[in-house]
């Protein structure tokens, strides 16, 4: 059961990234940002008052941290774009592979302060076949 | 092309610092306010860019002309959000991140194939190969603990 609703949370995100990527080409790149971060935030702030009744709070945070409003404005300016131009599936593929490699390259240098774990060399030939899957997406 | 095709890789590797940055919110915030915190400055944050770029002449008319469904974006944002924060204990890492990846999958090709209708055989096949290649890495990245 909770897998099932795994798999759904899964298609919420398509879903959102869809729709804002049709959005976009009414109210621009950053009509689109406002409007899905204040409903995003109206309806988190509904669920915290219905469900867990807990106080709003957002300050008290070293400054750097809320950095994560930046990323979140690049995240849906930059996948609405992607979706534009490459579909949800393409974008989905490429933007996960940026995720593994990313995370690969924080782990063995150990950046941010994560623990140190160097390359695991088995993981070669899964990166190889994500590679091939993306060379067979960009030339068809 | 090969701008969009990088800035779709970028985007992923945004995704993972954006999740690092979130996660220690929340670890001083609690998980729903530490997310609030990202909606709020974006909320802000996007406003203040609209106005400029729109030399604070914002086109409230082109809001209004939306279809109403469209809006609802943020909603399956949050639903994905609350879900996940729900199963996630229940699950093992490895299981919730290959699920979500089939999930938006899934529901990206049935998207792009109803709605965009740019989804063919070849196209299809390398989706199932790369898809294919990041659930085997999991299973690598998780077999080693």
């Amino acid at each position: 059961m909770y897998a099932f609703f795994t798999l759904i949370a899964g298609a919420c995100q398509s879903a959102m990234a869809s729709l804002n990527g049709m959005i976009t080409s009414y109210l621009g790149m950053f009509g689109m940002s406002l409007a899905v971060h204040v409903i995003g935030g109206l309806l988190l702030i509904l669920y915290m008052k219905l469900t867990t009744r807990e106080k709003l709070k957002i300050t008290g945070l070293p400054w750097y941290l809320y950095s994560a409003g930046f990323f979140g404005i690049f995240l849906v300016a930059t996948s609405s774009y992607c979706i534009g131009n490459l579909g949800v599936s393409v974008t989905t593929c490429l933007s996960v592979t940026g995720q593994l490699a990313i995370s690969a390259v924080i782990d063995h240098f150990g950046w941010f302060g994560v623990p140190k774990a160097a390359f695991n060399l088995k993981r070669l030939p899964c990166f190889a076949l994500i590679l091939a899957g993306l060379l067979i997406i960009n030339l068809s | 092309m090969a701008f969009v095709l990088t800035l779709a890789f970028f985007n992923g590797c945004a995704t993972v610092i954006s999740k690092m940055i979130n996660y220690r919110c929340t670890k001083i915030l609690g998980t729903n306010n530490g997310s609030l915190v990202n909606y709020v400055v974006a909320s802000v944050v996007s406003f203040l860019l609209l106005l400029v770029s729109s030399r604070f002449h914002i086109d409230f008319y082109s809001f209004v002309q939306a279809p109403w469904w469209m809006y609802l974006g943020g909603a399956f944002g949050i639903l994905a959000f609350i879900i996940s924060m729900i199963t996630l204990n229940r699950l093992k890492v490895m299981e919730s991140t290959i699920l979500l990846l089939v999930g938006q999958l899934t529901a990206g090709i049935l998207f792009d194939m109803l709605v965009l209708h740019n989804i063919n055989g070849p196209k299809l096949f390398g989706i199932l190969l790369v898809a294919a290649g990041i659930i085997a890495d999991n299973k690598v990245t998780a077999s080693q603990h």
